[in-house]
């Protein structure tokens, strides 16, 4: 067993989703000693809480081994997969967190996901895409707003903000070459 | 995240230019076919990828100096382990695939398999070394005979001709069959009615394996069992 760790630490990302679709722990196990410190960084920075950014680190890691065959190499790193949906499981507590406490109390102080732009100094890997490109992308992607939402936060009518979006998604792939 | 619905709503709402999202309609909706659709779906979900790569680069910098609470490095792993250890979470890399073979949601599937959890839920098959467990078919499988069946190591299951068309999806362990093809965890083989065939499970460990067969014309256990002895 103490072998199979060894040749397992060894594996690629890539490799690793494709020896769990045969069935294999161990390269589960492999990917959560390699990522999971990652992860449950990312989701403690966005729930602000150890024990709740813990929970979501081992439920990140069971959706990876129940979805391992949606995984393709051709679409991005297994990392960003990975963060992809922490990120989206974060947001998801954070909503319904607030829809719990909004009930009883108006203007509860959440954690805002926007704080990892400025956190993760994204702002500077995005800073060849307009400033409007990137208000929409943040409100929408880091805080989940749907197009209306972003619409009256910006004060601006809700077809700008698709536009904005689709310019956005467009600077991405030619900022970050994924135009695949 | 090849679905479109997966990708955030502001997203899926962007790309879909004909959808009225709050402002009036100024010319009319734009017809986009269901490929246009995928295609522009999967450009945003690279987009998006790229996005949480570069996110992804910056969080595992800082990572590095992130205490880790003393649980995540002992309990957090051992608790996943013994997560996917145990039915029915040992067998979710293949939830979909059963699904598909039995004609199934992956929620039947998964209170089906959680039924591993219970030895005594194993039957015996009528040869020493090999026991099943009847699994419920959907629709289409009305007709079929649908088990998980299990192997002790090394033991030989014969399938005769005439027993039915036979679809084998390996879930642990491995075995090989006739023609001395190994088989394993996620592969599905497929047999015709008028075939004779085999598993063999390979030496030190049991195989699993989720199987329907269609169209037997051999009716009472007697009948197979004469079968299988002629077919030897």
């Amino acid at each position: 067993m103490a072998a199979s760790h060894l040749q397992a630490d060894e594996v690629p990302d890539p490799d690793l989703l494709a020896r769990m679709t045969e069935g294999d722990v161990i390269a589960l196990a492999a990917l959560y000693r390699r990522h999971s410190r990652s992860v449950f960084s990312l989701a403690r920075t966005m729930l602000r809480s150890a024990q709740e950014a813990e929970d979501l680190t081992h439920d990140i890691f069971l959706e990876a081994w129940r979805s391992c065959a949606e995984y393709s190499a051709g679409r991005g790193s297994v990392r960003a997969w990975l963060f992809m949906r922490a990120r989206s499981r974060a947001l998801d507590r954070l909503k319904s967190v607030g829809r719990a406490l909004g009930a009883v109390m108006e203007s509860v102080p959440r954690a805002t996901p926007t704080s990892l732009v400025d956190r993760y100094r994204l702002r500077q890997r995005l800073s060849k895409m307009p400033e409007a490109q990137q208000q929409v992308l943040i409100l929408g992607y880091f805080e989940g707003l749907s197009t209306l939402e972003i619409a009256e936060r910006l004060g601006i009518p809700a077809g700008t903000v698709k536009s904005r979006t689709r310019a956005a998604l467009e600077a991405l792939r030619q900022k970050f070459g994924a135009g695949g | 995240m090849s679905d479109p619905g997966a990708l955030p709503r502001f997203v899926r709402e962007a790309m879909h230019r004909d959808e009225w999202v709050g402002d009036p309609p100024s010319r009319p909706p734009v017809e986009r076919s269901a490929a246009e659709q995928g295609e522009s779906s999967a450009l945003a979900e690279r987009s998006l990828l790229a996005l949480e790569d570069a996110l992804s680069d910056a969080v595992e910098v800082e990572a590095v100096h992130v205490r880790l609470p003393e649980s995540m490095l002992t309990e957090a792993p051992a608790r996943l382990a013994r997560f996917v250890l145990e039915p029915p979470q040992r067998y979710a890399p293949f939830f979909a695939r059963v699904a598909q073979l039995l004609d199934v949601t992956e929620d039947s599937v998964i209170a089906e398999l959680t039924r591993l959890r219970e030895p005594s839920n194993w039957r015996a098959a009528g040869q020493p070394g090999v026991s099943r467990l009847p699994l419920r078919g959907g629709p289409a499988l009305k007709l079929a005979k649908s088990n998980l069946v299990r192997l002790s190591p090394s033991v030989t299951l014969l399938r005769p001709r005439g027993l039915g068309a036979e679809r084998a999806l390996v879930l642990e362990g491995s075995y090989t069959d006739e023609r001395g093809n190994t088989h394993r965890p996620g592969d599905l083989a497929e047999w015709s009615r008028d075939t004779a065939h085999s598993f063999t499970a390979r030496d030190g460990e049991p195989c699993i394996i989720a199987s329907v067969i269609l169209g037997s014309s051999l009716r009472s256990r007697l009948e197979r069992a004469i079968a299988a002895l002629v077919n030897r």
